[in-house]
């Protein structure tokens, strides 16, 4: 049996479904041209650090021999999903399948530098931005973290790797495809290798505690919130739309725009997610605004909100079941793909008018009690907690003082790296490392699954060689998660300039010390040589009893004063 | 008579209770340590001036660090039932309690430590605040003293103006939340005198026949005062005195605890503006009941020269009685 469990289309009455290859094929014919796709379990959320990108690079890799296609097509990797489409005959959308199911199996690794090339450029002016840094926060530098990263494993990523990973994830279990025909068309060959059924990304969470906050987000407030999947959440999210344009926008003009989405995750869980960008100097009000909103949600869900959401929700099934069942495809393949219900608008209908206002307050709670905020200021008091900053695990071994913040030091150890400083100690255990980025002058950064990075930087840090490095760092990182950067320009490698604070001190007490020696001798010989002067030449006696002491002391606290006064200690 | 020099002013001098309806009642509950007796009477109350007057007076007994003041919060603490009144007095203690950590002195004479501990207290309280709100959003006196909060917190202006109109919104006559409100624009708390000076209008604008929205105006001088313009120009008098006649001289004015602030204020402005004959009837008004409101800008034992000001209106006023038609 090629997919986990064929899906129940009962409630798709127009869809048939048919295989090629192994491969389940969803068919329902429409007008024109035809529009065909095929869709894999696999997206950049099932990647690793060290090798994200990889999937991107297959699907740019597979499209390869499309280049001088006509057929409208592309191809699309997300975060748990890759999918390729086409629209154009009936011997377009054949050629195109086919030749996509065949160079998965024997990608033109020849093209890979350049396709690497290609996804660099793809990538530049592409900024993970706010969401990037809440995916980060809340899971690492793992699964759905990745998206925080952008696709960091090109610089490492062999071809063999790229061949391993298109026959485990591009398999005849991994995928779905559909034909806007009746009839499979003819010539159509979906063979694709078998193996292992993925499942969804591993789900990760570094955050010791939610509600959590980031601050530093400069125009607006941003949260993400992880709830069980459902309608209940889903209608949850209608009604914090509703009450959001009426206190953020109607009622005050605090909000510019928002938005709220709910996306489905796996089996157990969708993340909820709001955005708001504040109006002019109202970033602090929108903040406020959106914790003051969620905090009440938690309490009162009015009969008129859920009412209104549920009026939206209920047109999003109308529309869909008023189009034709060939364009509900690409949505059902996904659906199928990542193994979600398949649903129909009379059941999808159904259950959303089932949801009741308490099913709604208990998705409030539940949004509210795991949701990790980024505003523009810290959230402590609403009762939210900042997100780490400082990771748990403390490596020991040997430390070295940085020359140019003697406060800060750098901890090296069998275990793992870590960064010393008054506030805390940030750590990479060589385990959990899931990347090193490497440079020839020893320099190194290594990234925790957890997402906080040690950076050793040789030429900061008091007797710590490039060979020190080489023995003690990169003997115990596994190869597989280090990427090779080429040399760096030598004005990029930083200089430490001991600081001059320090530098003065330490000369200044030894400059006291001369100073007082000389002081004590020359007085002492001056008024041996004065007093034998007078007894010799004058015949006098100089009594001058303690006088000489005296002055000695006075002068001994004058230079102490002048040289270690204010400031210095 | 005994001068008023020679009168030693008592603690008491100045009474926050002494406008507050079933005042007595209260006090007999604060001076017994028994805040569960004094929400009692609170929950009578109807006015939010009323009830704001109450818990800040009550919060706002022996403040600070003091065995004293650690039994009261612990005695305010154990008096929440949960109700969000009680809950609301437990929040204004715990601000009061930081506030006095801090002192009223400027940013710039407070500690680090200090500071610390301030927005500690002001956390606590705010976090009280933003449930009780949550929980019950049309509960306007918890709303009142989460301006304040804001302040403290540094929230931001935008956050601070967000609540007072979240306020308004439910009771656009509240005026102590006016009043801080007001505090929080000015430019010792990083706002403007335009800003202050449009919210004061605005407020005056709002303002039904006989409320206390005019009476900003007042405070609103006084600060531009002890900010150092110590002319105060004759436009401003006559400002304060139609604002005077639109609030607390106004036929249709009802009492309120507020009723007295804006006396005192009033009384204040008039005697910085050496217009005595006008500051009477503010005087006159409290009787033998004073309250402090901003007098204490105006020296920090401001009992003296609310004494020694009150027995000089009281003369004038006298004066430009017995000799009708010759102006003050």
């Amino acid at each position: 049996m090629s997919i986990a469990a064929l899906p129940d289309l009962a409630d798709f009455p127009g869809v048939a479904l048919a295989e090629s290859g192994g491969v389940p094929v969803l068919l329902a014919p429409r007008e024109g041209n035809l529009g065909a796709g095929i869709a894999f379990r696999v997206g950049t959320a099932h990647e690793t650090l060290a090798t994200s990108g990889i999937t991107h690079l297959v699907e740019h890799l597979a499209l390869r021999g499309q280049v001088l296609s006509e057929a409208h097509l592309n191809g699309h990797t997300h975060t748990d999903v890759t999918v390729f489409h086409v629209a154009g005959s009936a011997a377009d959308v054949v050629s195109y399948l086919n030749d996509v199911c065949a160079s998965l199996q024997d990608l033109p690794l020849d093209q890979f530098e350049t396709e690497k090339d290609i996804l660099r450029s793809e990538a530049e002016g592409r900024k993970p931005g706010f969401v990037g840094a809440l995916r980060v926060n809340r899971h690492g530098a793992r699964g759905y973290g990745l998206a925080g990263y952008g696709e960091r494993g090109l610089d490492r990523i062999t071809p063999g790797e790229v061949r391993q990973w298109a026959a485990r994830m591009f398999t005849r279990e991994n995928a779905v495809a559909w034909v806007t025909t009746d009839a499979l068309p003819a010539g159509l060959d979906l063979s694709l290798p078998s193996g292992e059924r993925m499942g969804p990304p591993a789900r990760t969470d570094v955050l010791q505690g939610t509600p959590a906050y980031l601050c530093g987000l400069g125009d607006g407030v941003a949260l993400d919130a992880m709830v069980p999947r459902g309608y209940p959440a889903l209608l949850a999210t209608g009604v914090i739309r509703e009450v959001l344009h009426r206190d953020l926008r109607r009622d005050a003009d605090v909000a510019q725009s928002l938005s709220v989405s709910y996306e489905h995750l796996d089996d157990e869980l969708a993340r909820v997610g709001i955005v708001v960008q504040a109006g002019e100097g109202r970033q602090d009000a929108a903040a406020g605004g959106l914790a003051d909103a969620l905090g009440g949600l938690r309490f009162h869900v009015t009969e008129d909100d859920l009412a209104a959401a549920r009026e939206a929700l209920l047109e999003e099934t109308t529309e869909a079941a008023a189009a034709p069942a060939a364009d509900l495809m690409p949505s059902l393949a996904y659906r199928m793909v990542t193994g979600r219900d398949l649903d129909g608008v009379a059941r999808a209908r159904a259950a959303v008018e089932e949801v009741s206002a308490d099913d709604v307050l208990g998705m409030m709670r539940e949004i509210w009690a795991s949701a990790l905020w980024y505003g523009p200021a810290p959230l402590d008091w609403a009762g939210m907690t900042p997100a780490p900053e400082r990771s748990p695990a403390l490596a020991k071994g040997r430390s070295y003082q940085r020359i140019d913040a003697p406060d800060l030091s750098l901890v090296i150890g069998s275990e793992g790296v870590g960064n010393v400083s008054r506030d805390g100690v940030v750590t990479v255990l060589f385990a959990d490392c899931v990347l090193m980025e490497a440079v020839p002058d020893g320099a190194r950064v290594l990234t925790g699954g957890d997402g906080f990075r040690v950076v050793i930087e040789p030429t900061l840090y008091r007797s710590l060689s490039v060979a020190d490095v080489v023995a003690s760092v990169d003997r115990y990182v596994p190869e597989d998660v280090v990427v090779h950067h080429p040399a760096r320009d030598p004005q990029d490698i930083p200089v430490a300039v001991p600081p001059k604070k320090a530098g003065k001190v330490a000369r200044s007490v030894w400059g006291t010390v001369e100073r007082l020696i000389a002081l004590w001798f020359g007085v002492i010989v001056l008024f041996a040589g004065a007093e034998a002067v007078a007894r010799e030449f004058f015949g006098t006696e100089l009594r001058l009893g303690f006088l000489p002491l005296l002055a000695l002391v006075a002068a001994t606290v004058q230079v102490l004063r002048k040289r270690h006064g204010k400031g210095d200690r | 008579m005994a001068t008023t020099r020679d009168a030693a002013p008592t603690a008491n001098f100045f009474d926050p209770l002494a406008h507050v309806p079933d005042g007595a009642a209260l006090r007999a509950a604060r001076d017994a340590g028994d805040p569960t007796a004094a929400l009692a009477v609170i929950r009578g109350m109807i006015v939010p001036d009323d009830i704001a007057a109450a818990l800040w007076a009550l919060a706002d007994t022996s403040a600070g660090v003091t065995d004293e003041a650690q039994q009261l919060t612990a005695a305010i603490e154990a008096a929440d039932d949960g109700t969000p009144l009680a809950r609301t007095l437990r929040a204004i203690r715990y601000v009061t309690v930081g506030w006095a950590i801090r002192s009223h002195a400027r940013a710039e004479h407070v500690s680090a430590g200090q500071f610390e501990q301030f927005h500690d207290w002001l956390r606590r309280a705010e976090r009280v605040l933003f449930d009780v709100c949550s929980e019950h959003p049309d509960y306007v006196p918890a709303w009142e003293p989460r301006i304040t909060t804001a302040r403290g917190l540094q929230l931001g202006h935008g956050e601070a103006r967000r609540r007072y109109d979240r306020l308004a919104a439910l009771d656009p006559q509240v005026f102590a939340a006016q009043q801080v409100y007001h505090q929080q624009i000015l430019p010792k708390w990083s706002g403007s005198w335009e800003e202050a000076s449009r919210f004061v209008e605005e407020c005056a604008a709002a303002a039904a026949p006989g409320s206390l929205g005019s009476a900003l105006v007042a405070d609103h001088a006084i600060e531009r005062w002890l900010d150092g313009e110590k002319k105060v120009p004759s436009a401003m008098v006559d400002r304060v005195r139609e604002a005077a006649a639109a609030t607390v001289l106004h036929p249709d004015h009802v009492r309120t605890a507020a009723t007295a602030t804006a006396h005192t204020n009033f009384a204040l402005f008039f005697t910085i503006a050496k217009a005595p004959v006008d500051a009477w009837p503010h005087f006159e008004a409290l009787g033998s009941s004073p309250v402090e409101g901003m007098w204490s800008y105006y020296d920090l034992r401001a009992e003296v020269p609310y004494q020694v000001q009150r027995d000089l209106a009281a003369k004038a006023a006298a004066k430009a009685s017995a000799r009708p038609g010759v102006p003050a």
